[in-house]
């Protein structure tokens, strides 16, 4: 088949533009959309690693904590008594005859712990007494920690003191 | 200093060449060259060569050419006003459909006359193959020889013929010239060659050459009668002049038949009649007036009249060629655009996919260092939130025997630093509990109770300090309120 230069021509023009059109719709058009998805997908996915990040050093952080606490729950001396030690240290510090009231009560927390809440209700005491009594709570050979502390001062004589305490102490189950 | 042109009639029976000079406005006919061109024996190749060879012809001088008479045609082209494109003619595209070539391989070349004919505007339309005109200038080329220009021998006929007799041309004439092959008649004036005729020519008959002559002469003289009518619309006025040129008209019998049946004059070309020259006057002949006439031209080619087929080819190959490397660097700069572009576009395309593999990555990697228990990943945000959800819950139940948590004794020991004693603000009672406190005592004044309050909020553990119901206590000048403090959650 002879072609006429009019024929060839054209024909070439629509050789170019055929193949211009598949390398458009097989390649141009295919990146351009990838290239939009990524354009929207990366702000995100790096805003997402960076809370990521954040949650990620304060889950190390509370898990390095949690994990020293857990140590001393678990270092504590075996056969401490919350009830026992409240009782030897108000006789220490004489205050057996300040003491109104020393109730104990025990809840399970979580499935891993026992807490055991005394409240020492005390009447009449100094302010120095009860520094005395917390600095000795605080360094207890048992991991204690004072929950509430209620301070009245008495009216009838305004240097000595009312005072209720919830003592809290855990134990592993 | 003499400027120098060469003239060169080439066709299939003969070859003239003559070299013309002009100094100081003065035309000398330096040198001429005459042969026949034997089909066999001769090539147009070592003829042009032993032009500056042997003949002594100037190499430099630029030479004017022939076109060949075989592939020559004319045509007037007549047209209105309103026939103007733009204000010029534009007769090419219904014209060159009418010639006896192949349209695509012509070339054309337009000499409008200076003057009406009948009443209108006009254009002699010259057409030759492009072919044959090419492979004429090759010759040229391949011996060296500078061709500026290409004209219809009748053209250059009527150079001849207006520099030689320039006293007989002032009105219209008539030119007739034969090379023994083609008859060449043209009416013209000294500015214009109104048109041109071929008419055939043919050997003498068998037997009597003198009643050929006749048949010529009847034949010619016919068709010179029919071509002025045709143009002038009149018969031929007694004062009109004939100019006889070519190798036909040197038989003196038939110059004779003309010169006999013709009612004006009959004049022969004759070469030196305006031109000096040292050329023996027994060669000069009037064959080579079409020579002599393309020399001429070549000398003065604005002052004379006639047409350049190589400036024609040569424009539209320009213009062509102009057109397609303007299209070919539109293509090119469009190629190169769309080329930059989409290069650009898969550069971006992979700088984006590696960020985004990065990323990912890192995500990965952040989450395995936080999580290395967990073996199967979906999600790696919502699967931390759980965790650290879980974490936080578990956390809280401890929180309290933390070494970051308020306890007691820092909390009263922070609040009574803070309380100067010249104040004296009297706390009744406090509730500590976890990172709150809740006080209830009096001072001397609300003054005083402000300064407290201002105190207390520039101590940096405490997050907020809230004085609640300040009044004066009935019967006393004491001030009596209560506080809220709110402690930061960790110590700091």
């Amino acid at each position: 088949m002879r072609l006429t230069t009019r024929e060839k021509r054209l024909s070439l023009i629509m050789i170019i533009f055929i193949a211009a059109w598949v390398s458009y719709a097989l390649l141009v058009k295919p990146a351009r959309a990838r290239l939009e998805t990524l354009q929207r997908v990366i702000p995100e996915k790096a805003s997402l690693l960076q809370d990521l990040k954040t949650k990620s050093r304060e889950y190390l952080a509370l898990s390095q904590s949690l994990n020293t606490l857990q140590k001393q729950i678990a270092s504590q001396p075996p056969d401490f008594n919350l009830l026992s030690y409240l009782e030897s240290l108000t006789n220490k510090l004489r205050l057996t005859d300040n003491v109104v009231t020393m109730q104990p009560q025990t809840q399970p927390l979580a499935d891993v712990y026992n807490e055991t809440i005394v409240i020492l209700e005390l009447k009449d005491i100094t302010l120095k007494q009860l520094i005395d009594l917390l600095s000795r709570l605080s360094s207890a050979s048992a991991p204690l920690r004072v929950r509430n502390l209620n301070l009245d001062k008495d009216p009838a004589s305004p240097q000595l003191l009312d005072t209720t305490i919830h003592i809290s102490h855990l134990t592993l189950k | 200093m003499a400027k120098r042109s060469i003239g060169i009639d080439l066709s299939s029976s003969h070859f003239h060449a003559v070299q013309v000079s002009r100094t100081a406005g003065r035309l000398h006919l330096e040198k001429t060259f005459s042969s026949p061109m034997r089909r066999f024996s001769d090539s147009p190749d070592q003829l042009l060569s032993s032009l500056t060879t042997e003949h002594g012809f100037d190499r430099r001088a630029p030479v004017a050419l022939a076109a060949d008479s075989a592939d020559l045609f004319f045509r007037n082209i007549l047209s209105d006003a309103s026939d103007k494109k733009n204000g010029k003619l534009d007769p090419l595209p219904p014209v060159k459909d009418n010639f006896p070539l192949d349209p695509a391989d012509t070339i054309i070349d337009l000499w409008p006359h200076p003057q009406q004919l009948k009443h209108r505007k006009a254009t002699l339309v010259t057409a030759t193959g492009r072919k044959s005109a090419r492979n004429r200038l090759n010759a040229l080329k391949r011996t060296h020889l500078r061709c500026e220009l290409m004209d219809a021998p009748v053209f250059a006929l009527h150079t001849a013929v207006v520099t030689n007799h320039p006293q007989d041309t002032a009105a219209p004439f008539l030119m007739l010239y034969s090379d023994g092959i083609h008859i060449i008649l043209a009416l013209a004036d000294h500015k214009d060659v109104y048109t041109v005729r071929s008419l055939p020519s043919f050997p003498a008959a068998d037997g009597d050459p003198d009643a050929a002559r006749t048949k010529l002469t009847a034949l010619i003289i016919r068709e010179i009668e029919l071509t002025w009518r045709s143009i002038m619309g009149k018969t031929i006025p007694p004062d009109t002049v004939l100019f006889l040129a070519g190798s036909l008209f040197q038989d003196p019998d038939l110059f004779s038949h003309i010169q006999d049946s013709f009612t004006s004059r009959v004049i022969p070309l004759n070469l030196t009649s305006r031109l000096t020259s040292n050329v023996d006057t027994a060669i000069l002949s009037p064959d080579l007036g079409i020579a002599q006439g393309l020399a001429l031209r070549a000398l003065s080619p604005r002052d004379t009249v006639g047409v350049n087929f190589i400036k024609a080819d040569n424009q539209k190959e320009i213009k062509s060629a102009g057109l397609k490397k303007q299209f070919l660097i539109l293509v090119a700069l469009i190629t190169l655009l769309g080329a930059i572009s989409v290069i650009s576009l898969f550069i971006k395309r992979s700088r984006l996919e590696h960020e985004y593999l990065n990323l990912k990555n890192e995500t990965r990697t952040v989450f395995r260092q936080t999580l290395p228990a967990e073996t199967t990943i979906v999600d790696e945000s919502a699967q931390m939130d759980t965790a650290l959800h879980s974490l936080r819950r578990e956390y809280a139940n401890l929180a309290p025997l933390s070494d970051t948590a308020w306890d007691p004794l820092t909390v009263l020991h922070t609040l009574f630093t803070h309380t100067p004693s010249q104040l004296k603000v009297s706390i009744n009672s406090i509730s500590i509990s976890g990172s709150l406190i809740n006080l209830s005592a009096q001072c001397d004044s609300f003054t005083v109770l402000e300064q407290w309050r201002s105190l207390l909020q520039k101590v940096p553990a405490f997050a907020s300090v809230e004085i609640n119901n300040p009044q004066k206590i009935p019967d006393s000048h004491l001030v009596a309120f209560n506080a809220q403090i709110t402690l930061h959650t960790e110590k700091p």
